[in-house]
């Protein structure tokens, strides 16, 4: 792949991973959620997205279905995981991840270990450069939806109730706000663009296969989050850019370079140095929270 | 125990510590679930009832220790506890934005007006972990106000802030009583709460001991010898 494919597949990632980041922030961000299985709805989009294009269903219903799939699963995950402290929480919807992970692996409908291939909605006979450039307007249009909707959420009474309840939500409950409601209501949107995101990401790779699925990619989404800085939109794509940006550099430069450890771990010794860094001395991320702005 | 706090007025709340006020304050707002027994406000039974199913029906608290949300604005903590938000529905926050913004104009100017009673206006766009610890106090007591209670339980209102200010807060209560709130409050400086209160229960060891208006309580020597331990 030439440097330009190689950016552009880059840019194509930044855009899926900005709308599974902007989830999270809407999640974790603004609600307070920590929903350590991101990938769980990522691969029900995805998986959705590829079974049904199997059967010969039109792209735009594909989505729609992948999204209300992956919205349903989160609501209903979120009943009994909601019940939980944040701690318990984050462990239970990890192990979701991997079940549903495993799932797909082992069954024949979804492929087994060897996945399933996916009908792309652009042909590839035109170029790579073409498809990629198709992609990436596919996938930019949904995540300027996916931001809008984000943005207008957190800048509303809506929005300001669940900051409320992410600072404290037995005063948020007092003063009249169901929690209950709100952090299910987060779950199920959150879950509905993770799923938007797995079901571009089938379509742009053209297969699925439960290793696309492993749980760093919830890490990997954390990190971005984190390093953008959580409850700012533009921030968390700041940080999608910059994950995506170094994970493949670093990609590059292992060829180069000789290393006294397997690049690859490297890879992972590298970002946890910098979830850790960004823990220690940028605990609000690169870009802070940003203020609510409604109507002054 | 049993005790009715009636429309209007100000009834107080006094006991040593440990008596277990805020304790039953946190069990009449649902915070906590009572062993036994049984809560009523305005006639119905609020044993089962989640926190916010109280406030809805009028039932605000202010609580001891502060518990405001600190990253958000002042102003944004006053409009949280306001009541019958079209926008905090998520259907609405997303497409009926002109509906929700012309409230929310409305809700700005209310939220400022009562800013201005605790003299925290100047500070509405300040982030509301900047303020002072008294400030963070009168916050408290104003965001209960926000909410347009029926009944305002009030733990300490005047704890931790200047004499002056803490009895300004009582003449600003006194000033919402007339208007048909009921006020229950909790205060250890019972020379603004006995100024104020209409009515004051004496609480012990989990129970009501003494119950009257606030010069039967000072002249019964009962009063001290719970309160203050001595004769």
């Amino acid at each position: 792949m030439g440097p330009l494919l190689y950016s552009l597949d880059i840019i194509v990632y930044i855009g899926i991973f900005g709308i599974v980041c902007l989830s999270l922030n809407l999640e974790y961000g603004f609600a307070g959620l920590a929903n350590f299985g991101k990938v769980a709805f990522f691969l029900t989009g995805a998986y959705t997205y590829a079974i049904l294009s199997q059967l010969g269903v039109p792209f735009y219903v594909c989505i729609i279905v992948g999204v209300l799939i992956s919205a349903i699963v989160g609501l209903l995950v979120s009943f009994p995981a909601l019940r939980l402290r944040a701690d318990y929480l984050a462990i239970a919807v990890l192990a979701f991840g991997e079940i549903l992970r495993l799932i797909v692996k082992s069954e024949d409908f979804a492929g087994g270990d060897w996945g399933m291939t996916v009908s792309p909605i652009f042909p590839y006979t035109t170029s790579s450069l073409i498809y990629r450039l198709e992609n990436i307007g596919l996938i930019f249009i949904f995540l300027a939806i996916c931001f809008i909707v984000v943005q207008l959420l957190a800048n509303s009474p809506y929005g300001r109730a669940m900051r409320a309840i992410r600072e404290d939500e037995v005063a948020a409950e007092a003063l009249g706000k169901d929690r209950a409601r709100f952090k299910a209501q987060a779950f199920m949107l959150g879950s509905a663009m993770a799923g938007l995101a797995g079901g571009l990401y089938a379509q742009y790779l053209g297969y699925v296969v439960p290793g696309m699925f492993m749980p760093m990619v919830t890490f990997t989404v954390w990190i971005m989050v984190l390093l953008g800085g959580p409850a700012n939109n533009w921030g968390v794509l700041l940080g999608a850019a910059l994950v995506e940006i170094f994970d493949r550099g670093t990609n590059i430069v292992k060829d180069y370079i000789a290393l006294p450890v397997d690049p690859s771990d490297l890879q992972y010794i590298l970002f946890g140095a910098l979830i850790i860094f960004i823990l220690l001395y940028r605990p609000q991320g690169l870009l802070k929270e940003s203020m609510i702005t409604l109507i002054r | 125990m049993s005790l009715d706090v009636n429309h209007g007025g100000i009834c107080g709340l006094v006991g040593p510590n440990g008596s277990g006020k805020t304790t039953l304050f946190n069990t009449v707002l649902g915070i906590h679930k009572p062993d036994g027994g049984e809560i009523y406000f305005n006639d119905q039974c609020i044993n089962n009832l989640a926190p916010h199913q109280i406030y809805d029906l009028g039932l605000v608290n202010a609580f001891q220790i502060p518990r405001l949300f600190y990253s958000l604005s002042v102003l944004d903590n006053m409009l949280v506890a306001a009541r019958e938000q079209q926008g905090d529905k998520l259907f609405n926050s997303l497409f009926l934005r002109s509906k929700w913004q012309k409230q929310e104009e409305g809700l700005i100017e209310e939220a400022l007006n009562i800013l201005e009673l605790v003299e925290l206006e100047h500070l509405a766009l300040s982030p509301a972990g900047e303020l002072s610890g008294g400030q963070r106090k009168l916050l408290e007591v104003a965001r209960g106000l926000m909410a347009k209670p029926r009944l305002l339980l009030l733990d300490e209102p005047a704890a931790g802030i200047n004499p002056v200010l803490g009895k300004k807060i009582f003449q600003k209560i006194e000033e919402f009583s007339h208007n048909g709130t009921a006020f229950f409050v909790i205060e250890h400086r019972l020379e603004i709460l006995f100024e104020f209160a209409s009515w004051v229960y004496v609480m012990n060891k989990g129970k009501i001991v003494i119950a009257g208006q606030p010069q039967s309580i000072i002249d019964d020597p009962a009063f001290y010898t719970i309160y203050l331990g001595e004769e």
